[in-house]
């Protein structure tokens, strides 16, 4: 017999890492080079199929963090997990997802999440080292991931998905 | 007017009101617009109660809120913030919420709100776009000054050899011409090992880690540091018949710096000093105390600077690029280092002609000083 569960999931992290793109790629396999900034909250739905589950992602595309804009955390109330995703080319963000990891903590408590290094199609350029990264993967499940490609978007948020359904 | 034709317009400007039920559910009142009308896919009556929140999972997080409105007592509105939802084919639906009670009515206003939400997505999507592009700007800067530095720390190996055979060479104290070519040859070469050390004391500083900044821990001796630089100097303002005149801090005139940077801090201005005075001219380094910190002045009878250069005498390459600007760093390197200790530098144009450098740094806490002449 079937089951179908719909649940909350909030992109977070710091301006232009590519959460949009993310969300874009996995829900309508798509990719835009044209940057656009989002205003607020964007949210769309994507069903994923787990043999015979069937899990609705509610994703709440948060705008990003940065001086111009503070995340609203009141928009995390309700959610059951989180990708915090940041930028391999800029490792600043991967410290802004670091403090906004903690804001969610302390909101949600300790719920399922994800850590996403995005732009992997850029790998040339990325200001993270082999041993940063390491350090990352023993604290986190990191997936990098490529919008762009498509490279590891789907893992990552199927991870997601599946941590979701296992509590 | 007529409740129909004020449904009419608030429908035609992408209004959609809904009445909030006593069971939590919300119906529709008056005419819909079109992007709600194709939101419901038509399926619904105006008369059937629905579950906004299932409609707009947004709204999960603005009805607590609002229910604050609807109880009634306090603010009789409340707006969220706007939110974007995705149609079908991919449309970006840009909605705002408020809560509104009028007489006994709660009601919920959803409104698509395009131009404002493009208006204000063109202004932040620039702003940042100008933040990224700054950030790899910066970048790319300190990438650059970081070759820049390898090259000027290579250059500085060979000079030493450079510097050690003129000196072997000088010791022999070789007659006539060759003794004076040998002097010349030792001279620029000290000239040019003197202006590596300037450029990479600049990148040393401009690199410290910002711990670095505004250091409260070092502290050093003024009277110590200004006797020393000021005996260097004497010779070749000697030799060009310029007389350094100074005053002297008492003994425990501790300052908030650093003694090797202190040093290069005074020996810049004082090399300046004696460059620019002309011959005969006198140079006077002035010491004054004040409640929390001590100036050190340096005043010269030279030229002094043109008008035009003054504003931007401390930043890089300052006062031009050329021969008598030395490497333009000199200044800069004083600005920076004294900024970091949490001091300040000018420069003021004397009135009977001639320049005044000044720096004015923190007493440290123990300081004991007294002035003495």
């Amino acid at each position: 017999m079937s089951t179908l569960e719909k649940r909350k999931v909030c992109l977070l992290g710091a301006t232009g890492v590519g959460k949009t793109s993310l969300v874009a790629r996995f829900v309508r396999s798509i990719f835009s080079d044209r940057y656009q900034t989002t205003i607020g909250t964007k949210i769309e739905t994507k069903h994923l199929v787990y043999g015979e589950h069937v899990l609705v992602l509610v994703l709440w595309d948060l705008s990003g963090e940065d001086e111009f804009q503070r995340v609203r955390l009141s928009y995390l109330r309700g959610a059951a997990g989180y990708l915090l995703v940041a930028d391999g080319t800029r490792r600043a963000t991967v410290e802004t997802a670091m403090a906004l990891h903690q804001a969610a903590a302390e909101h949600l408590g300790d719920v399922p999440r994800v850590l996403v290094l995005n732009k992997a199609d850029l790998r040339d350029f990325w200001e993270l080292d082999d041993a940063y990264e390491r350090e990352l993967a023993s604290r986190w499940p990191v997936f990098e991931t490529s919008a762009k490609t498509g490279a590891g978007v789907e893992e990552a948020f199927r991870a997601l998905g599946n941590a979701l359904l296992q509590r | 007017m007529e409740i129909s034709i004020v449904s009419s317009i608030l429908a035609s400007l992408g209004k959609v009101v809904l009445e909030r039920q006593v069971d939590g559910t919300f119906l529709q009142r008056g005419d819909a617009p079109d992007w709600y009308t194709r939101m419901t896919r038509g399926v619904l009556l105006a008369s059937t109660p629905i579950r906004v929140e299932a409609m707009f999972p947004f709204l999960e997080v603005f009805l607590p809120e609002a229910e604050a409105v609807w109880q009634g007592g306090g603010a009789t509105r409340l707006d969220s913030d706007v939110w974007c939802e995705t149609a079908e084919g991919g449309e970006e639906l840009p909605l705002e919420a408020t809560a509104l009670l009028v007489g006994t009515s709660r009601l919920l206003v959803i409104t698509r709100s395009d131009e404002l939400f493009h208006e204000r997505r063109l202004v932040l999507q620039r702003a940042r776009e100008l933040r990224i592009t700054y950030d790899a700007l910066s970048r790319e800067i300190e990438q650059k000054d970081i070759l820049v530095h390898c090259i000027v720390h290579d250059l500085a190996s060979p000079l030493q050899t450079i510097l050690g055979v003129l000196s072997s060479l000088d010791e022999r104290d070789p007659p006539g011409e060759d003794g004076v070519m040998i002097d010349l040859a030792l001279d620029a070469a000290l000239r040019q090992r003197s202006m590596i050390r300037e450029i990479l004391s600049v990148f040393a500083s401009e690199h410290e880690g910002p711990d670095a900044a505004h250091e409260e821990t070092v502290v050093c001796d003024l009277r110590a540091g200004l006797t020393r630089v000021v005996a260097e100097h004497e010779l070749t303002a000697r030799g060009r018949n310029v007389r350094i005149e100074r005053d002297m801090p008492p003994p425990g005139s501790l300052v908030v710096a650093d003694e090797p940077r202190l040093v290069r801090v005074l020996a810049n201005l004082l090399d300046n000093a004696v460059r620019h005075s002309p011959v005969g001219g006198n140079i006077r380094v002035r010491v004054r105390e004040e409640d929390t910190s001590i100036e050190v002045s340096v005043e010269d009878e030279g030229p002094g600077v043109p008008p035009s250069l003054a504003p931007r005498l401390f930043q890089r390459f300052g006062r031009g690029i050329g021969p008598e600007a030395g490497t333009g760093l000199g200044l800069y390197f004083c600005r920076i280092t004294v900024e970091r200790w949490g001091g300040t530098i000018g420069y003021a144009a004397l009135p009977e002609g001639g320049s005044r450098f000044w720096f004015r740094l923190r007493k440290a806490p123990t300081s004991t000083g007294a002035m003495a002449a």
